[in-house]
Protein backbone atom coordinates (compact mmCIF):
# COMPACT_ATOMS: atom_id res chain seq x y z
CA UNK A 1 0.00 0.00 0.00
CA UNK A 2 3.12 2.23 0.96
CA UNK A 3 4.61 1.48 -2.51
CA UNK A 4 1.59 2.03 -4.26
CA UNK A 5 0.86 5.74 -2.56
CA UNK A 6 4.37 7.06 -3.49
CA UNK A 7 4.08 5.94 -7.39
CA UNK A 8 0.57 7.49 -7.33
CA UNK A 9 1.75 10.69 -5.78
CA UNK A 10 5.39 10.78 -7.78
CA UNK A 11 2.28 9.89 -10.79
CA UNK A 12 0.80 13.15 -10.04
CA UNK A 13 3.67 14.94 -9.14
CA UNK A 14 4.97 13.80 -12.63
CA UNK A 15 1.31 14.74 -14.25
CA UNK A 16 2.12 18.12 -13.17
CA UNK A 17 5.39 18.72 -14.10
CA UNK A 18 4.90 17.99 -17.52
CA UNK A 19 1.51 20.34 -17.47
CA UNK A 20 3.38 23.12 -16.75
CA UNK A 21 6.24 22.81 -18.82
CA UNK A 22 6.02 25.00 -21.43
CA UNK A 23 8.22 22.97 -23.87
CA UNK A 24 9.65 20.12 -23.95
CA UNK A 25 13.52 19.99 -25.06
CA UNK A 26 14.57 18.39 -28.56
CA UNK A 27 16.02 15.55 -27.09
CA UNK A 28 12.94 14.47 -25.64
CA UNK A 29 10.93 11.96 -27.14
CA UNK A 30 8.18 13.65 -27.03
CA UNK A 31 9.46 16.33 -28.76
CA UNK A 32 8.28 15.02 -32.33
CA UNK A 33 4.16 15.25 -31.20
CA UNK A 34 4.75 18.47 -29.59
CA UNK A 35 4.00 21.92 -31.16
CA UNK A 36 6.20 24.96 -30.94
CA UNK A 37 5.37 27.51 -28.86
CA UNK A 38 4.14 30.36 -30.70
CA UNK A 39 5.58 32.91 -28.93
CA UNK A 40 8.99 31.44 -29.83
CA UNK A 41 7.97 31.84 -33.33
CA UNK A 42 6.53 35.32 -32.77
CA UNK A 43 10.46 36.00 -31.23
CA UNK A 44 11.93 34.83 -33.95
CA UNK A 45 10.45 36.83 -36.87
CA UNK A 46 10.49 39.43 -34.66
CA UNK A 47 14.60 39.10 -33.89
CA UNK A 48 15.20 38.19 -38.14
CA UNK A 49 13.65 41.68 -39.21
CA UNK A 50 15.72 43.36 -36.28
CA UNK A 51 18.60 43.65 -39.01
CA UNK A 52 18.29 44.89 -42.76
CA UNK A 53 19.39 42.11 -44.55
CA UNK A 54 17.87 38.81 -42.85
CA UNK A 55 14.75 41.41 -42.60
CA UNK A 56 14.62 41.49 -46.24
CA UNK A 57 15.40 38.02 -46.96
CA UNK A 58 12.50 36.73 -44.61
CA UNK A 59 10.02 39.20 -46.71
CA UNK A 60 11.02 38.44 -49.60
CA UNK A 61 10.64 34.40 -48.97
CA UNK A 62 7.03 35.38 -47.20
CA UNK A 63 5.98 36.88 -50.35
CA UNK A 64 7.28 33.57 -52.09
CA UNK A 65 4.78 32.12 -50.22
CA UNK A 66 2.17 34.22 -51.25
CA UNK A 67 2.32 35.78 -47.52
CA UNK A 68 2.36 39.56 -48.66
CA UNK A 69 0.82 41.16 -45.84
CA UNK A 70 3.16 38.81 -43.76
CA UNK A 71 5.67 40.42 -45.56
CA UNK A 72 4.53 43.87 -45.35
CA UNK A 73 4.53 43.92 -41.46
CA UNK A 74 8.09 42.00 -41.77
CA UNK A 75 9.22 45.53 -44.27
CA UNK A 76 7.22 47.48 -41.77
CA UNK A 77 9.44 45.99 -38.88
CA UNK A 78 12.80 46.95 -40.52
CA UNK A 79 11.53 50.27 -41.81
CA UNK A 80 11.35 50.96 -38.38
CA UNK A 81 14.93 50.30 -36.87
CA UNK A 82 16.17 51.03 -40.69
CA UNK A 83 14.25 53.99 -41.83
CA UNK A 84 17.24 55.18 -44.30
CA UNK A 85 16.70 51.79 -46.22
CA UNK A 86 16.26 52.38 -49.72
CA UNK A 87 15.59 48.75 -50.07
CA UNK A 88 13.37 48.44 -47.78
CA UNK A 89 11.08 51.39 -48.90
CA UNK A 90 11.24 49.79 -52.27
CA UNK A 91 10.33 46.58 -51.16
CA UNK A 92 7.61 48.33 -49.51
CA UNK A 93 6.14 49.73 -52.44
CA UNK A 94 6.36 46.93 -54.37
CA UNK A 95 4.22 44.72 -52.08
CA UNK A 96 1.66 47.28 -51.72
CA UNK A 97 1.22 47.30 -55.64
CA UNK A 98 1.25 43.38 -55.18
CA UNK A 99 -1.83 43.30 -52.76
CA UNK A 100 -3.50 46.38 -55.58
CA UNK A 101 -2.66 48.80 -53.47
CA UNK A 102 -1.14 50.85 -56.70
CA UNK A 103 -2.02 54.49 -55.35
CA UNK A 104 -0.38 53.51 -52.07
CA UNK A 105 3.39 51.73 -53.84
CA UNK A 106 3.13 54.53 -56.17
CA UNK A 107 3.45 57.47 -53.01
CA UNK A 108 6.04 55.39 -51.28
CA UNK A 109 8.00 54.95 -54.31
CA UNK A 110 8.02 58.33 -55.14
CA UNK A 111 9.66 58.91 -52.06
CA UNK A 112 13.17 57.14 -53.70
CA UNK A 113 15.56 58.47 -56.28
CA UNK A 114 15.39 56.22 -59.34
CA UNK A 115 19.20 57.56 -59.44
CA UNK A 116 19.76 55.27 -56.47
CA UNK A 117 18.95 51.99 -58.19
CA UNK A 118 19.71 50.46 -61.22
CA UNK A 119 17.83 51.04 -64.41
CA UNK A 120 16.67 47.19 -64.52
CA UNK A 121 14.90 47.26 -60.78
CA UNK A 122 13.87 50.56 -61.48
CA UNK A 123 12.05 49.73 -64.23
CA UNK A 124 11.15 46.38 -62.92
CA UNK A 125 9.30 48.33 -59.99
CA UNK A 126 7.48 50.93 -62.46
CA UNK A 127 5.75 47.17 -64.10
CA UNK A 128 5.25 45.58 -61.39
CA UNK A 129 3.16 49.05 -59.93
CA UNK A 130 1.93 49.50 -63.49
CA UNK A 131 3.48 52.95 -63.47
CA UNK A 132 3.02 54.82 -66.84
CA UNK A 133 0.14 53.11 -67.85
CA UNK A 134 -2.52 55.49 -66.31
CA UNK A 135 -4.20 52.58 -63.99
CA UNK A 136 -1.94 53.60 -60.53
CA UNK A 137 -4.56 56.80 -59.80
CA UNK B 1 9.94 13.38 3.97
CA UNK B 2 7.91 10.71 6.33
CA UNK B 3 6.26 8.58 4.03
CA UNK B 4 4.02 7.69 6.07
CA UNK B 5 2.08 10.83 6.27
CA UNK B 6 1.20 10.13 2.23
CA UNK B 7 -0.70 6.93 3.46
CA UNK B 8 -3.40 8.71 4.95
CA UNK B 9 -6.18 9.34 2.65
CA UNK B 10 -5.97 13.23 3.52
CA UNK B 11 -2.91 13.64 3.01
CA UNK B 12 -3.21 12.20 -0.20
CA UNK B 13 -5.77 14.56 -1.49
CA UNK B 14 -4.02 17.44 -0.01
CA UNK B 15 -1.15 16.33 -2.38
CA UNK B 16 -2.95 16.30 -5.49
CA UNK B 17 -4.63 19.35 -4.57
CA UNK B 18 -1.81 21.03 -4.34
CA UNK B 19 -0.27 19.33 -7.82
CA UNK B 20 -3.47 20.28 -9.27
CA UNK B 21 -3.11 23.91 -8.24
CA UNK B 22 0.59 24.30 -9.59
CA UNK B 23 -0.27 23.24 -12.78
CA UNK B 24 -3.36 25.17 -13.13
CA UNK B 25 -2.86 29.04 -13.90
CA UNK B 26 -4.35 31.59 -11.59
CA UNK B 27 -7.85 32.95 -12.67
CA UNK B 28 -5.96 36.25 -13.01
CA UNK B 29 -3.30 35.33 -15.30
CA UNK B 30 -3.04 37.52 -18.17
CA UNK B 31 -4.45 36.41 -21.65
CA UNK B 32 -1.38 36.09 -23.53
CA UNK B 33 -2.17 37.24 -27.23
CA UNK B 34 1.25 38.54 -28.92
CA UNK B 35 4.11 40.51 -28.63
CA UNK B 36 5.83 43.54 -29.27
CA UNK B 37 7.54 42.60 -32.33
CA UNK B 38 9.31 46.33 -33.02
CA UNK B 39 10.39 48.63 -30.40
CA UNK B 40 11.04 52.09 -31.34
CA UNK B 41 12.00 54.91 -28.77
CA UNK B 42 10.14 55.13 -25.98
CA UNK B 43 7.00 52.39 -25.65
CA UNK B 44 5.19 52.15 -22.76
CA UNK B 45 2.94 49.55 -21.31
CA UNK B 46 0.07 49.48 -18.75
CA UNK B 47 -2.54 47.69 -17.53
CA UNK B 48 -5.01 46.59 -14.26
CA UNK B 49 -2.20 45.52 -12.68
CA UNK B 50 1.07 47.96 -14.32
CA UNK B 51 -0.87 51.12 -12.58
CA UNK B 52 2.49 53.12 -13.73
CA UNK B 53 3.59 52.76 -18.15
CA UNK B 54 6.86 51.26 -18.08
CA UNK B 55 9.29 51.04 -20.69
CA UNK B 56 9.02 47.76 -23.02
CA UNK B 57 11.12 46.18 -25.22
CA UNK B 58 11.13 43.90 -27.99
CA UNK B 59 9.97 40.42 -27.42
CA UNK B 60 7.54 41.81 -24.64
CA UNK B 61 4.21 39.85 -24.16
CA UNK B 62 1.15 41.26 -24.15
CA UNK B 63 -2.04 40.35 -23.33
CA UNK B 64 -5.25 41.19 -22.70
CA UNK B 65 -5.97 44.55 -21.21
CA UNK B 66 -2.59 45.99 -21.82
CA UNK B 67 -2.47 49.53 -23.22
CA UNK B 68 0.72 50.46 -25.19
CA UNK B 69 1.53 53.98 -25.35
CA UNK B 70 4.64 55.43 -28.20
CA UNK B 71 6.09 58.90 -26.83
CA UNK B 72 7.77 61.05 -29.70
CA UNK B 73 9.76 59.77 -32.37
CA UNK B 74 8.87 56.65 -31.11
CA UNK B 75 7.00 53.61 -32.69
CA UNK B 76 5.79 49.90 -32.08
CA UNK B 77 4.37 46.77 -33.95
CA UNK B 78 2.37 44.72 -32.13
CA UNK B 79 2.34 40.82 -33.80
CA UNK B 80 -0.57 38.49 -32.51
CA UNK B 81 -0.34 35.00 -32.89
CA UNK B 82 -2.45 34.77 -36.18
CA UNK B 83 0.66 37.20 -37.39
CA UNK B 84 -2.59 40.12 -37.83
CA UNK B 85 0.20 43.02 -37.02
CA UNK B 86 -0.91 46.25 -35.17
CA UNK B 87 1.49 49.65 -35.96
CA UNK B 88 0.92 52.02 -33.90
CA UNK B 89 3.14 55.90 -35.15
CA UNK B 90 4.32 58.27 -32.76
CA UNK B 91 2.34 59.83 -29.72
CA UNK B 92 -0.53 57.06 -30.31
CA UNK B 93 -1.95 54.68 -27.88
CA UNK B 94 -3.85 51.46 -28.02
CA UNK B 95 -5.40 48.87 -25.92
CA UNK B 96 -6.23 45.40 -26.38
CA UNK B 97 -9.34 44.77 -25.45
CA UNK B 98 -9.98 40.82 -26.84
CA UNK B 99 -8.19 38.42 -28.94
CA UNK B 100 -8.89 34.77 -29.26
CA UNK B 101 -7.62 32.80 -32.03
CA UNK B 102 -8.37 28.87 -32.98
CA UNK B 103 -6.10 27.99 -35.43
CA UNK B 104 -7.45 27.35 -39.07
CA UNK B 105 -10.65 27.94 -37.62
CA UNK B 106 -11.14 31.20 -35.90
CA UNK B 107 -10.19 34.68 -34.70
CA UNK B 108 -11.76 37.62 -32.83
CA UNK B 109 -9.73 40.46 -32.46
CA UNK B 110 -10.67 43.83 -30.81
CA UNK B 111 -8.56 47.07 -29.67
CA UNK B 112 -9.42 50.58 -28.92
CA UNK B 113 -6.97 53.44 -30.53
CA UNK B 114 -7.56 56.68 -28.87
CA UNK B 115 -5.15 58.49 -30.44
CA UNK B 116 -2.35 58.74 -33.33
CA UNK B 117 -2.21 56.71 -36.21
CA UNK B 118 -1.98 52.63 -36.81
CA UNK B 119 -1.95 50.45 -39.27
CA UNK B 120 -3.91 47.07 -39.34
CA UNK B 121 -2.82 43.98 -41.21
CA UNK B 122 -4.71 40.81 -40.87
CA UNK B 123 -3.11 37.68 -40.36
CA UNK B 124 -3.04 33.92 -41.40
CA UNK B 125 -6.22 33.15 -43.13
CA UNK B 126 -9.21 31.48 -40.88
CA UNK B 127 -12.45 30.15 -41.85
CA UNK B 128 -14.15 32.53 -39.45
CA UNK B 129 -12.78 36.24 -38.76
CA UNK B 130 -13.77 39.51 -37.24
CA UNK B 131 -11.51 42.14 -35.89
CA UNK B 132 -12.64 45.53 -34.74
CA UNK B 133 -10.85 48.19 -33.76
CA UNK B 134 -12.72 51.02 -32.14
CA UNK B 135 -11.70 55.16 -31.92
CA UNK B 136 -13.52 57.74 -29.49
CA UNK B 137 -15.77 58.52 -32.31
CA UNK B 138 -16.59 55.48 -33.89
CA UNK B 139 -15.04 51.84 -35.21
CA UNK B 140 -14.03 50.17 -37.78
CA UNK B 141 -14.77 46.71 -38.29
CA UNK B 142 -11.96 44.82 -41.04
CA UNK B 143 -11.87 41.84 -42.94
CA UNK B 144 -8.72 40.57 -44.35
CA UNK B 145 -7.01 43.52 -44.99
CA UNK B 146 -4.73 45.97 -44.45
CA UNK B 147 -6.09 49.47 -42.82
CA UNK B 148 -4.12 52.52 -41.69
CA UNK B 149 -6.11 55.43 -39.32
CA UNK B 150 -5.40 58.16 -37.96
CA UNK B 151 -7.21 59.51 -34.61
CA UNK B 152 -6.68 63.08 -33.49
CA UNK B 153 -4.68 66.18 -34.83
CA UNK B 154 -2.88 64.97 -37.71
CA UNK B 155 -6.21 63.42 -39.17
CA UNK B 156 -7.69 66.58 -38.71
CA UNK B 157 -5.10 68.49 -40.45
CA UNK B 158 -4.49 65.88 -43.37
CA UNK B 159 -8.94 66.38 -43.83
CA UNK B 160 -8.17 70.09 -44.27
CA UNK B 161 -6.28 69.52 -47.61
CA UNK B 162 -8.65 67.38 -48.94
CA UNK B 163 -10.55 68.42 -51.54
CA UNK B 164 -13.61 66.16 -50.89
CA UNK B 165 -13.58 67.27 -47.03
CA UNK B 166 -13.91 71.06 -48.03
CA UNK B 167 -15.70 72.75 -45.26
CA UNK B 168 -15.78 70.42 -42.75
CA UNK B 169 -15.64 71.31 -38.98
CA UNK B 170 -13.16 68.92 -37.36
CA UNK B 171 -12.43 68.85 -33.88
CA UNK B 172 -8.76 68.14 -33.62
CA UNK B 173 -8.41 65.86 -30.49
CA UNK B 174 -10.91 63.03 -31.92
CA UNK B 175 -11.06 63.35 -35.76
CA UNK B 176 -10.93 60.28 -37.34
CA UNK B 177 -9.65 59.30 -40.71
CA UNK B 178 -9.44 55.70 -42.14
CA UNK B 179 -8.00 54.91 -45.20
CA UNK B 180 -8.42 50.84 -46.86
CA UNK B 181 -5.17 49.68 -48.43
CA UNK B 182 -5.72 46.43 -49.36
CA UNK B 183 -5.96 43.78 -50.75
CA UNK B 184 -7.43 44.92 -53.91
CA UNK B 185 -9.10 42.75 -56.43
CA UNK B 186 -6.26 42.79 -58.67
CA UNK B 187 -4.04 41.35 -55.69
CA UNK B 188 -1.49 38.76 -55.88
CA UNK B 189 -1.01 35.62 -53.82
CA UNK B 190 -4.74 34.56 -53.52
CA UNK B 191 -5.64 36.96 -50.33
CA UNK B 192 -9.05 38.08 -49.53
CA UNK B 193 -10.33 41.16 -50.95
CA UNK B 194 -9.87 43.94 -47.97
CA UNK B 195 -13.44 45.37 -46.99
CA UNK B 196 -13.72 47.78 -44.06
CA UNK B 197 -16.62 49.47 -42.24
CA UNK B 198 -16.13 52.23 -40.53
CA UNK B 199 -19.64 53.40 -38.20
CA UNK B 200 -20.40 56.32 -36.22
CA UNK B 201 -23.27 57.95 -35.14
CA UNK B 202 -25.26 54.73 -36.68
CA UNK B 203 -24.31 55.11 -40.17
CA UNK B 204 -22.18 53.12 -41.60
CA UNK B 205 -19.19 53.78 -44.60
CA UNK B 206 -18.02 50.66 -46.52
CA UNK B 207 -14.52 50.82 -47.97
CA UNK B 208 -14.00 48.26 -50.68
CA UNK B 209 -11.46 49.34 -52.76
CA UNK B 210 -7.56 50.65 -51.83
CA UNK B 211 -7.26 54.11 -51.09
CA UNK B 212 -10.63 54.61 -50.17
CA UNK B 213 -10.96 57.07 -47.28
CA UNK B 214 -13.57 57.55 -44.70
CA UNK B 215 -13.70 60.13 -42.36
CA UNK B 216 -15.45 61.11 -38.70
CA UNK B 217 -14.84 64.92 -37.79
CA UNK B 218 -16.00 64.89 -34.49
CA UNK B 219 -17.83 63.24 -31.83
CA UNK B 220 -21.42 62.39 -32.86
CA UNK B 221 -20.99 62.91 -36.40
CA UNK B 222 -21.63 60.03 -39.14
CA UNK B 223 -18.48 59.27 -41.50
CA UNK B 224 -18.20 60.88 -44.68
CA UNK B 225 -17.09 58.44 -47.53
CA UNK B 226 -16.18 56.62 -49.04
CA UNK B 227 -14.15 59.07 -50.81
CA UNK B 228 -10.60 58.21 -52.80
CA UNK B 229 -7.81 59.73 -50.22
CA UNK B 230 -5.42 61.91 -52.32
CA UNK B 231 -2.00 60.38 -53.73
CA UNK B 232 -0.44 63.43 -51.38
CA UNK B 233 -3.02 62.53 -48.59
CA UNK B 234 -2.21 59.10 -48.99
CA UNK B 235 1.48 59.76 -48.96
CA UNK B 236 0.60 62.05 -45.16
CA UNK B 237 -0.57 58.49 -44.33
CA UNK B 238 2.48 56.37 -45.18
CA UNK B 239 4.32 59.44 -43.31
CA UNK B 240 2.86 59.14 -39.91
CA UNK B 241 3.57 55.49 -40.29
CA UNK B 242 6.94 55.26 -41.97
CA UNK B 243 8.40 58.68 -42.35
CA UNK B 244 10.04 59.45 -45.01
CA UNK B 245 13.95 59.57 -44.03
CA UNK B 246 16.06 62.47 -46.45
CA UNK B 247 18.97 61.24 -45.97
CA UNK B 248 18.58 57.86 -47.29
CA UNK B 249 21.43 55.00 -47.67
CA UNK B 250 22.58 54.58 -50.99
CA UNK B 251 22.19 52.21 -52.97
CA UNK B 252 20.94 50.37 -50.00
CA UNK B 253 20.93 46.49 -49.69
CA UNK B 254 19.36 45.63 -52.94
CA UNK B 255 22.27 46.44 -54.86
CA UNK B 256 24.23 43.70 -52.48
CA UNK B 257 21.10 41.31 -52.77
CA UNK B 258 20.80 41.62 -56.79
CA UNK B 259 24.12 42.65 -58.43
CA UNK B 260 23.70 43.98 -61.58
CA UNK B 261 24.80 41.01 -63.22
CA UNK B 262 21.58 39.24 -61.75
CA UNK B 263 19.55 37.88 -64.26
CA UNK B 264 16.22 39.31 -65.01
CA UNK B 265 14.45 36.84 -64.13
CA UNK B 266 15.59 36.40 -60.59
CA UNK B 267 15.08 40.25 -60.68
CA UNK B 268 11.76 39.66 -60.73
CA UNK B 269 10.95 36.65 -58.73
CA UNK B 270 12.97 38.92 -55.63
CA UNK B 271 11.14 41.53 -56.40
CA UNK B 272 7.79 40.21 -56.75
CA UNK B 273 7.67 37.23 -54.16
CA UNK B 274 5.76 34.82 -55.77
CA UNK B 275 5.97 33.10 -59.50
CA UNK B 276 2.61 31.96 -59.39
CA UNK B 277 1.40 34.81 -62.01
CA UNK B 278 4.14 35.76 -63.28
CA UNK B 279 4.64 35.96 -67.56
CA UNK B 280 8.18 34.89 -69.12
CA UNK B 281 9.52 37.14 -71.02
CA UNK B 282 12.50 37.90 -73.11
CA UNK B 283 15.10 38.60 -69.99
CA UNK B 284 13.01 38.71 -67.33
CA UNK B 285 9.48 37.54 -65.75
CA UNK B 286 7.35 40.08 -65.54
CA UNK B 287 4.82 39.64 -62.33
Amino acid sequence: MKSFNQRWFAAVFLFGSFASSPAVSAQDPVAESTPVDPFVELDQLADASAEEESGLLLAQEQAKRGEFLEALGTIERVLALHPKSDSARILHAVYLCRIDDLPGGEAELGKLKEKRFSEELWAQTQKICKLGTGEAQ
Amino acid sequence: MNAAVLTSPKALFLAFIAAFIAVTPAASAPVRVGIAASVVGDVRLNNASIKKAVKIKRRQRLAWGDTVQTKSKSKVQIMLLDRSTLTLASNARLTINKFVYDPGKSRSTSATVSTGAFRFMSGRRTKKSSAKVNTTTGSIGIRGTVVDGIVGKRAAKIAKDEPFLDGVDSDKDTATLIVLRGPGAATAGGLDVGLADVTAAGETVSLTEPALAAYIPRPGAPPIGPFRLSQPGLAKVQDELAPRVTNANKGGLLKTLIPAAVAGAVLGAILTGGEEDCVPAPGANIC
